[in-house]
């Protein structure tokens, strides 16, 4: 074991560079700081993705003594989960312009830490490190939500967040402690061992450490029965804050779910069980409460809560088949939010205008490519083939019916066949009904963020053996040395 | 040259997308299609009736980790079936001439996407693909629906993408569950439908996955009770809309039946044969009598294709050389004669704006041609000796009558129900008292594409063979298997 700095450039270069600018937010003026720091930020992000591609080793390797885990999924998913923030500064610039934010800078250098802290997470390989990093992403986040000095609606997003998300922390963090107090360690290697040859006994305190590390995990990623704030939050937030929010920390929270309870937990030891059910519940109660929503970003934010049932599920399955499905549909869904989120921002206007499902009557009218492009979002959420959203769905089916949850499967198609009401929804206004949308005139960068992840919802859903062999390759570098 | 068939109206849609007029989309439209069906006659003259299997098979992989193949090819049936879809596109195009008067581009390039996936269906030899052709057929022909149907459209457009999805979860999972299975049987996953059929199932399974698959298949048939969207849908369609969902995507519902139910459960198939059968009966004569009491000339002939597809559902099921072939041969022939009634109906909806029966009346005339043709097809939708309808349903009633001798008495009886209200509607629209002052004849382009399809029920009519010829192996085939 040893400290092997080097594997960490990346994130160390990424933490340089958003301290260095809050230095700069003292100096730059003003009026120049949105277009300067978008600039920046760009370029740190393209910049981070090339350090991770450059350090990331093709065996996998460990850092500062056994606390992070570097392999190709942990690659993978740090280079998704730039991606995600390159579209969100694409979005953001827009967004900020139309809005005159006041604190420019500040937003910038958050939205780096909270990667910063995403990153963090999927390459934890020690409780109290995953647990750190947990905290990075979420304190960011509550910030980012009220950035708006006037607005309301996003204090009391951040404030329930904050409060929602301190409780989940501290179960997650309880859970943690009593692992701890059980095996002695906090490294996942030694927490494994040890639970391994301790197989046989049943024993109260690891029952409870499990409830609460499963509690926390279903918290994090917004699932029934701790899915209460995910639609106030996710309808609060600045809607960039939301894109990032729905694609990278839940991107982040199921990989380091993943990482977390393959290698560690014993597999029939009772959370696979737990999380089958709760995904059931989860996929479809999301999906029976979006089907009320006038408001595009409470409805999308319960798609999320439905999309969550999915993967959740998948990662029931045997691990092998769990590991790829989840990365399968976590790689789906960070597009499909990106463009999601991207489109609802591109329709906001001052105010609350362009949010509303209404506002959408007669967009194909002013704007037919965007409509055709929000055809291919909403049909790729609700899992229409050829586009991406069906070959994720595809997987995870495929893998709950190999591992002989058969009727889990069907529940969850069941969610889907109700999830397609509310996607084709917003068609509807947009196809089908006149009128004149009350929406903003879209800036380009928010445009570009939107055609390009749209547009690779169709390419990649023609062409699903990109994603799929990378999700191979991810799984494979997994388990080199775990199972 | 399969793959081409394929390519061809995305490439029309790409053009259509790109051309600046929308009064150019729909020459484009016309000459893609054109083409298309052109390729599908060069396909039928290159084709050789008497060799068993696929021929023109094309081949590569698509998604290598769980050997989902890009393979398409045709054989009999699967020949015929293109042939139809690329016909009737083709008069699709027609019908929509002045009936779509807006957005013209996007319905076009709707309109060329549908051709490609409803092609892809009917030559897909890989599960999934076949799947994703299926649904991703869908969101065309909702738009479609949604944007240039009637009062109701966005009613009968969700209505008609949830109950086909509906069904087609079903089929995903069977699908899933299908190969899942064979993999834990042989050792190897593969969505290779060909593959797949080299395994026998126990009849346990077999009635599992029959089921599954027959939920997909039976919502889009439609088989009695399953058939609700259907006249929602038919009526608030466009006419071409009309055109092609009477026409072609019925058919794929009968389609699957006898590419996937019959030869991958062939046990289940035959066991349930009897259930069938009471539910063909069913949709024979209960939805006849419903088409005896509309109002609305368009929701009489929705009803009369549910009707008629009873014919069809029952001699597929009948198992005999007679009730299949005399299936296939009624798919291709309902898809002709109901895509001709929906051309007249549109036709006379464009002139009138109303599909209510009462308020027309002595059309013929004002338009002879109009009622010339339209009797030609309302001959030939009640079975008519001399059109191709009677050879359909003369050999579905047959093969229902040689399985089980009820069947084929009901069966007979629907013909009757049929003839009543198809020659009500045809005297209480084109003859009794003018109630219109004025209305114009057929044009032109009418006239050609509906005289095009009167005169192939009418040659089909006096020689089957043509079409019969290329069935023959491949029943014969089928039958063996079973």
């Amino acid at each position: 074991m040893e400290l092997n700095l080097h594997l960490m450039i990346p994130e160390l270069f990424l933490l340089a560079s958003s301290l260095l600018f809050i230095l700069l937010d003292l100096i730059v003026p003003d009026r120049s700081k949105n277009g300067l720091f978008s600039v920046l930020s760009l370029g740190v992000l393209v910049v981070t993705a090339a350090l991770v591609a450059l350090t990331t080793p093709f065996v996998p390797k460990f850092a500062f003594n056994g606390f992070v885990r570097k392999d190709l999924l942990v690659a993978f998913s740090q280079v998704l989960l730039v991606v995600v923030a390159i579209f969100t500064v694409l979005v953001s610039y827009d967004y900020l312009r139309r809005f005159e934010l006041t604190y420019k800078g500040e937003y910038y250098y958050t939205l780096l830490f909270a990667l910063f802290g995403a990153m963090l997470m999927v390459e934890a390989n020690e409780l109290s490190t995953l647990f750190v990093s947990v905290e990075v992403v979420s304190i960011s986040l509550y910030v980012l939500s009220a950035l708006f000095k006037k607005d309301y609606r996003g204090k009391e997003a951040a404030l329930k967040y904050f409060i929602m998300g301190s409780v989940g922390a501290a179960t997650l963090a309880y859970g943690f402690a009593i692992l701890y107090g059980i095996t002695g360690s906090t490294l996942y290697p030694e927490v494994a061992s040890y639970l391994k040859a301790h197989l046989s006994e049943v024993s109260l305190p690891l029952t409870l450490a499990l409830v609460f590390v499963v509690s926390g995990f279903l918290f994090k990623v917004g699932a029934v029965p701790f899915h209460g704030w995910v639609p106030d939050v996710y309808h609060g937030a600045p809607t960039p804050v939301t894109l990032f929010m729905g694609a990278a920390a839940k991107l982040a929270a199921f990989v380091a779910l993943l990482r977390l309870f393959i290698p560690v937990f014993p597999s029939p030891g009772g959370w696979n069980e737990a999380f089958v059910f709760f995904a059931v519940v989860t996929a479809l109660v999301g999906a029976l409460m979006a089907l009320n929503q006038d408001n595009l970003k409470r409805m999308l934010a319960y798609s999320a809560v439905s999309h969550t049932g999915a993967v959740l599920a998948a990662a029931a399955a045997l691990p092998t088949l769990a590991v790829y499905s989840v990365f399968f549909y976590l790689f789906s869904y960070a597009f499909m939010t990106v463009a999601a989120f991207g489109f609802v921002s591109l329709l906001t206007d001052r105010g609350y205008a362009g949010e509303s499902i209404y506002d959408l009557k007669g967009l194909y009218g002013r704007a037919p490519f965007l409509s055709l492009l929000a055809v291919v979002i909403f049909m790729s959420l609700a899992g229409i083939p050829p586009l991406l959203g069906f070959w994720a769905k595809f997987y995870v089916l495929v893998a709950l019916v190999k591992s002989d949850y058969l009727l889990v499967a069907l529940l969850l198609l069941i969610a889907s066949l109700v999830s397609l009401y509310f996607y084709l929804r917003p068609l509807v206004f947009i196809f089908m009904k006149e009128g004149e949308p009350k929406v903003a005139a879209p800036g380009a960068s928010e445009y570009a963020a939107v055609a390009l992840s749209s547009l690779m919802l169709v390419f990649l859903g023609l062409f699903p053996a990109v994603v799929s062999q990378l999700s191979l390759v991810g799984l494979a570098s997994f388990l080199k040395g775990l199972l | 040259m399969v793959s081409l068939m394929l390519v061809v109206p995305l490439l029309g849609a790409l053009l259509v997308a790109l051309c600046r007029s929308e009064e150019r989309a729909k020459w484009i439209a016309l000459f893609t299609t054109g083409a298309v069906l052109l390729l599908s006659v060069a396909l039928l003259f290159k084709f050789d009736p008497y060799k068993g299997g696929f021929q023109f098979l094309d081949y590569g992989t698509w998604l290598p980790s769980l050997s989902i193949k890009y393979k398409v090819g045709v054989d009999g049936l699967s020949l015929i079936m293109v042939f139809m879809t690329a016909l009737l596109t083709f008069i699709a195009v027609p019908s929509a001439w002045s009936y779509v008067d807006r957005r013209k581009k996007l319905f076009y390039a709707l309109l060329l996407m549908l051709e490609t996936a409803m092609l892809g269906v009917f030559v897909s030899l890989d599960l999934l693909l076949f799947y994703v052709f299926w649904e991703a057929m869908l969101i065309p022909m909702a738009l479609i629906i949604g944007i240039w149907g009637g009062e109701r459209r966005v009613y009968a457009a969700l209505k008609f993408f949830i109950y086909t999805f509906a069904g087609s979860i079903f089929l995903l999972l069977g699908m899933i569950a299908l190969v899942v299975i064979f993999g834990f049987l042989t050792g190897q996953y593969t969505f290779d439908l060909q593959q797949l059929l080299t395994l026998k199932l126990p009849l346990s399974l077999q009635k599992w996955l029959f089921w599954a698959f027959f939920v997909a298949f039976a919502v889009k048939v439609p088989v009695w009770p399953f058939h609700t969207w259907l006249p929602d849908a038919h009526v608030e369609a466009p006419t071409p809309g009309s055109v092609i969902l009477a026409g072609i995507l019925l058919k794929m519902g009968t389609y699957g039946f006898l590419r996937f139910s019959l030869p991958l459960f062939p046990d289940a198939y035959k066991l349930y044969a009897p259930v069938i059968f009471a539910l063909g009966v069913i949709a024979i004569i209960y939805t006849a009598l419903v088409a005896l009491v509309q109002e609305d000339v368009k929701k009489i002939v929705a009803y009369s294709s549910v009707s008629h597809m009873g014919f069809v559902m029952i001699g597929l099921f009948s198992l005999n050389v007679q009730g299949i072939e005399g299936a296939i041969f009624q798919m291709l022939n309902h898809g002709l004669v109901s895509a001709a009634l929906f051309f007249v109906v549109g036709a006379i909806y464009e002139r009138l704006h109303t599909r209510e029966v009462a308020k027309m009346g002595g059309l013929a005339e004002f338009a002879p041609k109009l009622a010339t043709l339209a009797m030609l097809f309302t001959m030939a939708n009640v079975g008519l000796p001399g059109t191709s309808s009677f050879i359909g349903e003369f050999l579905t009633i047959l093969g229902g009558f040689k399985a089980a001798h009820w069947v084929g008495v009901l069966m007979a009886l629907g013909v009757i129900f049929g003839a009543a209200y198809m020659l009500y509607m045809y005297r209480n629209v084109f003859f009794l008292e003018p109630k219109v002052l004025s209305f114009r004849d057929l044009n032109l382009r009418e006239f050609l594409a509906l005289g095009l399809l009167a005169v192939l029920v009418v040659w089909w009519g006096f020689n089957p063979e043509f079409i019969m010829k290329f069935i023959h192996t491949y029943t014969a085939s089928l039958l063996r298997g079973v």
